[in-house]
């Protein structure tokens, strides 16, 4: 990220932001909103593939942020983590049709190791995530997709692609081997 | 499981991922849930899943579903505030009290309308400013981290020429900093059907697949840029021709090359 040198960054936290949201700050979710809209609606969008339901996901997602904000809190890790595991959660329930899946995960603590509060952190991520995706062997990434997009268990990603399911297994975690080097 | 006998990493990652079948995902929550460092762990795993959102392509929501957020929240608030008295007994009212409370609670109810109303605007017109602020800050560290990489001595120019799958007279000229990874570019090339798009290749030295360096359809004098992983070793750069979107590995002939 290039940054202006010997200016502090004056942006509110997520956490500062959620504070706000407590208070019942409009502005304040309207700037949280901001933030992660596009990443939480392309996520779930992507997973769908219904722009209708990808909304509504997300309409509902940061409702629940200003119902609910009082319950967050930093010990619960990253705001930007557990948004975008929320979202991806309630987009795996629906395609899956599963009604609580979503709602158990949502508790989790999700420590994200990267920054995701400014558009151009997002903007720098989603090239590095794509470029590592893309420099994947083909079965790798079709596994890692399979899982995380697609919500298939390591048997049925098995039996789709037609290999033994500790290959399977094998690719995904040396897929995220990968991932997490260029992460940190 | 018990502490002595903790959960597998990859384990963990599965569970993250969602690719355990029920049984083993319950068992690996009801460890994590009295296991402190499976449970760091697994917050670990969590946000390094996380990150794959970020692979979908990147798209922003019509600007309906905010307004109904906060018609949402709007209706809420109305609703919210009212309150039933159970259990108080009734005393009957005066009936000339109607005659003065009737009017007096219309008047209040117009003035609460006109009052809503007037907060509503100005709360929109606060967002709206804000966001106006927020996007030309993104415009100015977006234009600084280009003037960075364009004056800085290491940025390196190369001139990518027409293949003989490309258009003649075609080519493109890309500036390179392989420290700040950032790539940018102009393209002299013709126009595409529908659906179909340029993409910008960093080819690396190393052997692996070449980098995505982005999508772009040539319009007049306008220049791209890209974000690679930085410090990566480029030996050429090159151009295909993709369905729009893009791709994450090239599927298109070489239209234009250049390089080392």
């Amino acid at each position: 990220m290039v940054k202006p040198e010997g200016k502090p960054d004056t942006r509110e936290t997520d956490w500062s932001l959620l504070e706000r949201v407590t208070r019942k700050d409009e502005a304040a979710l309207s700037e949280l909103y901001d933030r992660y809209c596009g990443l939480v609606y392309s996520e779930v969008k992507r997973i769908l593939r219904d722009t209708g339901a990808a909304e509504e996901i997300l309409q509902d997602l940061f409702y629940q942020v200003w119902r609910t904000a009082d319950r967050f809190d930093a010990n619960r890790g990253s705001f930007a983590g557990w948004v975008l595991v929320a979202a991806r959660n309630r987009a795996i329930s629906k395609l899956r049709k599963k009604g609580d899946k979503g709602e158990e995960l949502e508790n989790d603590k999700v420590d994200l190791k990267v920054n995701l509060e400014t558009s151009t952190q997002q903007s720098l991520l989603v090239q590095k995530i794509r470029a590592v995706l893309g420099s994947l062997p083909e079965g790798q990434r079709e596994a890692l997709e399979c899982a995380y997009f697609e919500g298939m268990t390591h048997t049925e990603i098995a039996e789709k692609t037609g290999q033994p399911l500790g290959t399977v297994k094998t690719r995904i975690r040396m897929a995220m081997e990968t991932l997490k080097k260029v992460l940190s | 499981m018990n502490e002595s006998s903790h959960i597998s990493g990859e384990k963990l990652e599965l569970y993250a991922l969602g690719a355990l079948p029920e049984t083993e995902a319950s068992a690996v929550k009801a460890h994590a849930a009295g296991c402190a460092e499976c449970a760091a762990k697994l917050a670990e795993a969590l946000g390094d899943v996380a990150v794959l959102a970020l692979a979908a392509e990147q798209e922003a929501p019509p600007a309906r579903v905010k307004e109904k957020l906060f018609v949402r929240i709007a209706a809420e608030r109305t609703t919210g505030g009212q309150r039933k008295i159970v259990g108080e007994p009734k005393r009957p009212r005066p009936i000339w009290w109607n005659w003065v409370l009737v009017p007096a609670t219309a008047v209040l109810a117009i003035f609460c309308v006109g009052l809503y109303r007037e907060n509503r605007t100005l709360t929109g017109e606060l967002q709206e400013a804000r966001r106006m602020a927020a996007s030309f800050e993104r415009e100015r560290l977006h234009v600084m981290g280009l003037v960075n990489a364009l004056s800085a001595k290491d940025t390196e120019t190369i001139r990518l020429a027409s293949t003989k799958d490309g258009f003649p007279g075609s080519g493109a000229l890309v500036r390179y900093n392989k420290r700040l990874g950032k790539v940018i570019y102009s393209a002299d090339l013709p126009e595409l059907p529908p659906g179909r798009v340029y993409q910008m290749w960093l080819v690396p030295t190393s052997g692996e697949a070449p980098i995505s360096a982005g999508t772009f359809t040539p319009d007049g004098s306008k220049t791209w840029d890209a974000q690679v992983p930085a410090n990566s070793e480029a030996k050429a750069f090159a151009v295909t021709v993709e369905p729009q979107g893009g791709v994450p590995k090239a599927t298109g002939k070489i239209i234009l090359l250049g390089g080392g």
